[in-house]
């Protein structure tokens, strides 16, 4: 049978799973009575998942780093009321989206009706580099990020969120709505809207 | 491997089973299903070639590569805010909660609340202002229209008791001769 190899693979990536929640709550309770050395691992472990979901969020690597640091400081912070009583991850991302979000609320107030232009002007996009390739595959892979950068920019933050949660962290429905604290019909509504803007504004990519 | 034939995802509201299609989340039976489904449904098919386009343009989005520094500044920080006091340590989960929610909430609750409680004030204050002013005026007119219905009784009785006494000396007179 041919889907065989795939049903294999998710069971493992299911036991893979259960296996990494276990190792995160075992992390967290041995920080919990004051094993630095855990903590270390745990940062280790989930950084450059947080750092960059935070990126996407915020579109901005210096502030996505400076949150990213809030988020593992107020983990360290809660250590002593630590019950592992969700998934590790949920109250991670539940932390880091809240933060994000406010950050983006913030800064929307404080910057009125600027414009994305503006943003551009200021340099928070990044050149996309890539040293084998020719000056003209550099600018249409620059040109392609950009176009993907404000397609996931036009989105409201909670659809964004969503959507970063499901295309990178691969997290299912139950849990994106376990750290956004809605429900997951009120989850798949907002999947189906952002993936609905992101088909008209990137579907030509194919 | 015997398939079932599926309602069709966008007719009943299940878009998600496009997107783990896309995502190649969905089991081995489910996708049969759905590959066997898109061979007669073009809008399912339609949009998981578009989802399909979105999903593997979003994978050029990556992130840039994290600063060196990122622990030590994050070890640093979490020195520091060891060091605080222990009240202050106590505070700080309520203080992030409380940064956790938009500032404007608290503040509109406010406004509204003071603005509720000025308009009451400001109402009664009219009220009892007009009750004050208004009393006298609507006296006097009370006053002027007594004073008036009186004249106009006092006129009709005049004018009936002439009519009277007139209609009394005629008869009088009639008896006399």
């Amino acid at each position: 049978m041919s889907a065989q190899p795939l049903e294999n693979g998710r069971v493992l990536n299911d036991m893979m799973a259960v296996a990494a929640l276990e190792r995160d709550a075992e992390l967290m309770l041995r920080v919990r009575e004051g094993d630095t050395e855990s903590f270390t691992l745990l940062l280790e472990r989930h950084r450059s998942p947080v750092v960059h979901f935070l990126f996407r969020m915020v579109q901005n690597q210096s502030v996505a780093e400076e949150l990213a640091q809030e988020v593992f400081l107020r983990v360290y912070r809660s250590r002593a009321n630590y019950e592992p009583s969700a998934k590790f991850t949920t109250w991670l991302f539940r932390i880091a989206s809240h933060l994000a979000l406010n950050w983006i609320r913030d800064r929307r107030h404080e910057r009125g009706q600027e414009s994305l232009d503006a943003e551009t002007a200021e340099g928070l996009v990044r050149q996309v580099s890539d040293r084998g390739a020719t000056a003209e595959q550099s600018l249409v892979r620059e040109s392609k990020f950009e176009e993907i950068r404000r397609a996931i920019h036009s989105l409201p933050e909670k659809q964004r969120a969503a959507v970063l949660m499901h295309k990178y962290e691969e997290m299912e429905y139950s849990q994106i709505a376990s750290v956004l604290e809605c429900s997951e019909s009120a989850v798949k509504s907002l999947l189906f809207r952002a993936y609905e803007t992101l088909r008209a504004r990137l579907a030509h990519m194919a | 491997m015997k398939t079932t034939q599926m309602t069709c995802p966008l007719q009943t509201g299940n878009e998600d089973v496009l997107f783990d299609y896309c995502a190649h989340s969905l089991d081995a039976q489910r996708r049969a299903m759905l590959e066997q489904h898109m061979s007669r449904c073009t809008e399912c098919a339609d949009m998981v070639r578009q989802q399909s386009a979105v999903w593997d343009a979003l994978d050029a989005y990556d992130a840039d590569p994290i600063s060196p520094g990122f622990n030590r500044t994050l070890f640093a920080r979490i020195e520091a805010a060891e060091r605080v006091p222990f009240w202050q340590r106590i505070w700080a989960p309520v203080n992030d909660y409380l940064q956790g929610q938009p500032v404007w909430k608290p503040v509109l609750s406010l406004v509204a609340a003071s603005a509720v409680v000025a308009v009451v004030f400001l109402a009664q204050d009219d009220h009892r202002r007009a009750a004050a002013h208004r009393s006298p005026a609507s006296v006097d007119v009370r006053d002027i229209e007594q004073a008036e219905r009186a004249l106009e009784d006092m006129e009709m009785l005049r004018q009936l008791e002439a009519t009277s006494v007139d209609g009394f000396g005629a008869k009088a007179q009639k008896e006399v001769l």
